[in-house]
């Protein structure tokens, strides 16, 4: 385990991109979003996904020099065209967007096709915080590997929602979560310490509960299930939720459905995933801006103040591990694993990039 | 059990809010959507409700002549205040005026402050895809929902209803609390003698807990997920979402709490969050409901695990029983039957349910 500062895994990641040919004012937005996922604690989103772009990159799944185009536009909302590039400056320019319609309409969203992974929802959904607004960003993903409920095949992935709102003293309210029960990254983390899969985590080829992590993990395609885990606990819940993300990312979008083309179900050349992102002004609805704010506060401390189940564990409220981790990592950097920090090494190797992050 | 035609419970409801002077307006709103939803198989959210109404109506809990009125209004936005209506008629304008947005706009958001109880959410939604749009909907109401690592409710059941139109099928049809479970799911394990399943309640230590009657005691629900190696954290932050919608958002209670006295339980300042989205506007006109056919047909072909349950999307319980219900009646309890009498009694109109 290494500790790397925030300018330099910036640096590194911008090497690569540059490396790869990708256009300069993307690979800063690029940059930017991915540490931010990792100074938040968010490791599965950040720098951790640079080995997979890479993969994508050297599959021809991914366009290093997309022109990214607004297709249409109304309003209250564009649609923009990502051109198979990777998900982060799209979904900037997305985020944006939404939020200037917002300024003017007092809502504002914005639907992008054609797109890639995008890293973490939650950078998005704060960028609307930063200008007082609520953000909601919900996104597609690009592999079958949540099964429905009843079902034992995979049929959509992770499906992550994200929403935020602005506080006055406090921290913002910054909700991001995938619809799936666990991610796959605690399935590993299981099978790495030997430990049985609870219930309701992840399901064999027969559509029953599978307790085996080194089974869950190697299985092909991945069996996980919706939020809930089992149907008696709701699972048909986190399927609907799951259900909703896909009709406002890809649906809406017109983009692929776990990784396919919901014409002929099969997979493209490119990932073809779509990402919603939408607006809100709380000022509008509540007449000026500070009732807001202030109110969120009063709802922070209601749940702040919830007594515990446990002393020493407190009652939490989303966005409290995230802000958390932002400040510490600030302050002493950000950790990355051995085995991490070589397939960077790779990465950059792979495409003549400096490697910036020796010991 | 009872069964009745769902005209005999609409004449019922009618003339008990009629009895009590709500506008005729109102009272056919309010009696439409509750019949609906009984016929939807949502029996919690239909006449089950009637009671509850009673006694908020009895305590002068609810404004049978409200002004209803939208306090600000932009092309994509609305704000309306309920003047503590019963939440339904409140709600269908809302709806309604959010629907009108984005046919116009792309997007309509019409939040309401100062309501009641509006029934289902899915109501609403569904509104919204039989014009061709997509809908949202959400309510927030009184703690019942325990935080994850907590020992005592903080939020609502909050539920949260989404629908999207489709071509050949049925609109996607989606309206779930954001507990792990309804409450009426303990009060159904209690009456029947059951245990509940670990993960539905907590006791008083926030400690999952299987004793049904203790569970309906002590009203602890978890959030949706039951617990936290299963997830509970972000059924948790889902119902704090509503809740930043419904309330913060509209300046109603927080968690429907009364600030002057702190009492909770009741539903009478509670906010109502919609959200109507034009799919037309932003693809070439049909692609999108065409897709969401695609969609669909994709999920009911999903390999079931069981060959005998097949893979469902979400709405299509909901349907079935609208189809049985519209034939063969709308089923009561004796209960509950016993209790619409009681109503009946209070309003001093006949009991019609008895013929």
């Amino acid at each position: 385990m290494i500790m790397v500062s925030p300018a330099t895994l910036k640096r590194q990641i911008a090497e690569v991109y540059r490396a790869w040919g990708m256009p300069e004012r993307h690979v800063n937005t690029t940059v930017e979003l991915m540490v931010e996922a990792d100074l938040r604690g968010i490791d599965s989103h950040g720098i951790g996904m640079l080995p997979q772009y890479e993969q994508y990159r050297r599959q021809g799944r991914l366009n290093v020099q997309p022109d990214i185009q607004v297709v249409k536009e109304g309003p209250t909302f564009v649609l923009i065209d990502a051109d198979h590039g990777l998900g982060h400056p799209p979904a900037e320019m997305a985020m944006r967007a939404a939020i200037e319609k917002c300024e003017d309409c007092g809502v504002g969203f914005a639907v992008v096709r054609n797109s890639n992974h995008y890293g973490a929802a939650g950078v998005y959904s704060t960028m609307a915080v930063e200008r007082g607004l609520i953000g909601l960003a919900v996104t597609g993903t690009s592999q079958r590997a949540v099964v429905p409920t009843f079902a034992r095949e995979p049929m959509f992935s992770t499906n992550p929602i994200a929403f935020a709102a602005p506080a006055g003293t406090h921290d913002p309210f910054s909700l991001d979560m995938a619809t799936s029960t666990v991610a796959v990254g605690k399935l590993q983390i299981a099978r790495r310490a030997e430990k049985p899969l609870p219930t309701g985590w992840a399901l064999n080829a027969a559509g029953e509960p599978e307790h085996d992590a080194a089974a869950a993990v190697a299985s092909v395609p991945k069996r996980m299930t919706p939020v809930g885990g089992t149907r008696a606990l709701g699972s048909h819940k986190g399927y609907g939720l799951a259900m909703m993300v896909e009709i406002l990312g890809s649906v809406l979008s017109g983009s692929y459905v776990g990784g396919r083309d919901l014409t002929t179900l099969e997979p493209g050349k490119y990932i073809n995933v779509g990402h919603f992102f939408l607006a809100l002004d709380p000022a509008f609805f509540r007449g000026e801006p500070a009732a807001f704010t202030a109110d969120m506060d009063r709802l922070i401390d209601w749940l702040h103040g919830t007594a515990p189940a446990e002393d020493g564990q407190p009652v939490l409220v989303a966005g409290d591990p995230e802000h958390a981790s932002r400040r510490l990592r600030m302050a002493e950097g950000i950790p990355m694993t051995d085995t991490l920090l070589e397939e960077v090494r790779q990465v950059a190797r792979g495409c003549n990039a400096p490697f910036l992050l020796e010991g | 059990m009872i069964v009745v035609t769902a005209d005999v419970l609409r004449r019922q409801l009618s003339s008990i809010f009629l009895a009590w002077g709500m506008s005729a307006e109102h009272a056919e709103t309010a009696v439409t959507v509750m019949v609906e939803t009984d016929l939807t198989g949502v029996d919690s959210h239909g006449v089950g409700m009637i009671p509850t109404y009673d006694r908020w109506f009895r305590e002068g809990k609810i404004n049978v002549r409200p002004d209803i009125r939208i306090v600000r209004e932009r092309k994509s936005v609305a704000m309306i205040d309920a003047d503590r209506s019963l939440g339904h008629a409140p709600s269908v304008k809302a709806m309604k005026l959010a629907i009108e947005k984005a046919k116009a706009s792309g997007i309509g958001v019409v939040a309401v402050a100062h309501s009641n109880h509006f029934g289902a959410a899915g109501y609403y939604t569904l509104m919204a895809a039989r014009e061709g749009v997509i809908g949202m909907s959400a309510t927030n109401a009184g703690p019942i929902l325990v935080p994850t690592f907590g020992r005592e409710p903080r939020l609502g059941t909050n539920p949260i209803s989404f629908a999207a139109p489709a071509k050949r099928n049925k609109p996607f049809w989606l309206d779930m609390a954001t507990t792990t479970v309804a409450f009426g799911k303990v009060n159904i394990a209690r009456r029947a003698g059951k245990p509940v399943p670990e993960g539905w309640a907590l006791g008083e230590d926030g400690r999952p807990m299987t004793d049904s009657q203790r569970a309906f005691e002590l009203r602890r629900l978890t959030p949706l997920g039951g617990t936290r190696e299963l997830g509970s954290h972000k059924g948790y932050g889902l119902g704090a979402m509503v809740e930043i919608l419904c309330s913060t958002l509209t300046g109603s209670w927080l968690a429907a709490v009364d600030p002057a006295t702190g009492k909770a339980g009741d539903q009478n300042d509670i906010g109502h969050f919609f959200l109507a989205l034009n799919p037309d506007l932003v693809r070439e006109e049909g692609e999108f409901a065409e897709d969401m056919d695609r969609l669909i047909d994709m999920l009911h072909e999903t390999p079931p695990a069981d060959p005998a349950q097949p893979v469902l999307v979400a709405g299509d319980p909901e349907y079935a029983s609208y189809e049985e219900r519209s034939k063969s009646g709308i089923p009561m309890t004796d209960t509950l039957f016993e209790e619409v009498r009681l109503v009946s009694q209070n309003a001093g109109v006949p009991f019609l349910l008895g013929n």
